[in-house]
């Protein structure tokens, strides 16, 4: 039962505090995994690339394999309930809030200061993964092949492939 | 649009999407707004509005279902969700702990972190150069004051409230 408390505490948190998707929350999740339960980093790095490349939301299965892993099949239930319920309430929510006369006009101001603010907080993990990562050229390379078009999961394929060499 | 129908809708979008949310968005965009059940302004709003919430980026798809069929629509859209994400965990739960670490299959993942940094990097320029094009000053003061904020550990949500409020009141003027 503590156990369970634990996926869905950090669920919680994970689903409040984390905007950008999965690759924003893989740190996250790979710095607290330890606090969960017998789970080293290693294991993570594992769950995330098959989370990656199976189908659905690649967020929701990490944190549900790391949940599983965890406290088996009701952990994996708990640790994603968890984190769907914020962005769920908040989805029901806001756009009640958004019937206030003076919020409703200013929807597309909120919406860019969201979308901003997300790409600071992705900016911000970015730069602390750079301070603490061994891997630059490997980033840099990385990068370089986003931007000319390579689809990530591809991406992930090839460079397990090249790093399993 | 009935409940069964949407659930299964999601359900069947969310197993053939990898890597991303763009089938289930192209998907529930042809059947809902195709289908006249909402409209291209309740698609784009709930796809805003699901991108701009924390935790997963899929959650534009129970906005959808609310805009679709109220409280119910979102909380089956959801469910959609879930039960393809449990089927994939299921999957990797069969994976066992001993695996990750053989030799060779830890030289690989070890890739793994620089990958996601590059990721991460990739992400935020996206989100930059597409959005700063016409009124560069407030995307580069919310953004960098966040960074700046994160690296001395202000709480996320507070910089989101922050930013939300400073996007309100700034839209237009710079």
């Amino acid at each position: 039962m503590n156990r369970l408390f634990r996926i869905a505490r950090m669920g919680l948190w994970l689903g409040a505090t984390i905007f950008g998707g999965v690759a924003a929350a893989y740190p996250r999740v790979r710095q607290h995994s330890a606090e969960l339960g017998n789970l080293a980093p290693e294991e993570v790095d594992g769950l995330y690339a098959l989370a990656v490349v199976m189908p659905g939301p690649s967020f929701l299965n990490l944190w549900g394999a790391v949940s599983a892993r965890v406290g088996g099949l009701a952990g994996a239930l708990v640790g994603e309930v968890a984190l769907l319920t914020p962005a769920f309430l908040l989805v029901l929510a806001l756009p009640l809030v958004a019937q206030v006369p003076w919020i409703g006009a200013h929807t597309a101001g909120a919406v860019s200061g969201a979308t901003y603010a997300t790409a600071g907080l992705l900016l911000a993990t970015g730069l602390e993964g750079l301070r603490k990562d061994k891997g630059l050229l490997l980033t840099g390379l990385t990068l370089a092949a986003l931007f000319a078009g390579v689809h990530p999961v591809l991406l992930l394929i090839l460079v397990l492939g090249w790093g399993a060499r | 649009m009935t409940l069964t129908r949407l659930f299964f809708l999601v359900v069947s979008l969310t197993s053939v999407a990898f890597g991303g949310g763009s089938v289930i968005m192209t998907g529930l965009e042809r059947e809902l707004v195709g289908g006249g059940w909402i409209t291209p302004a309740q698609f784009a709003a709930g796809v805003a509005l699901g991108q701009s919430t924390p935790g997963p980026l899929a959650a534009f798809t129970t906005a959808i279902g609310n805009y679709t069929l109220g409280l119910a629509g979102a909380a089956v859209a959801t469910a959609g969700l879930l039960v393809v994400s449990l089927g994939a965990v299921m999957l990797i739960r069969v994976v066992p702990a001993d695996w990750f670490r053989h030799p060779r299959v830890r030289g690989a993942l070890a890739v793994v972190p620089p990958y996601v940094t590059a990721l991460v990097l990739f992400l935020a320029l996206r989100m930059l150069i597409t959005g700063t094009a016409a009124r560069p000053l407030l995307p580069a003061l919310i953004t960098i004051g966040v960074v700046v904020g994160r690296l001395k550990k202000v709480p996320t949500p507070a910089l989101m409230i922050g930013a939300v409020v400073m996007g309100m009141a700034l839209q237009g003027a710079w």
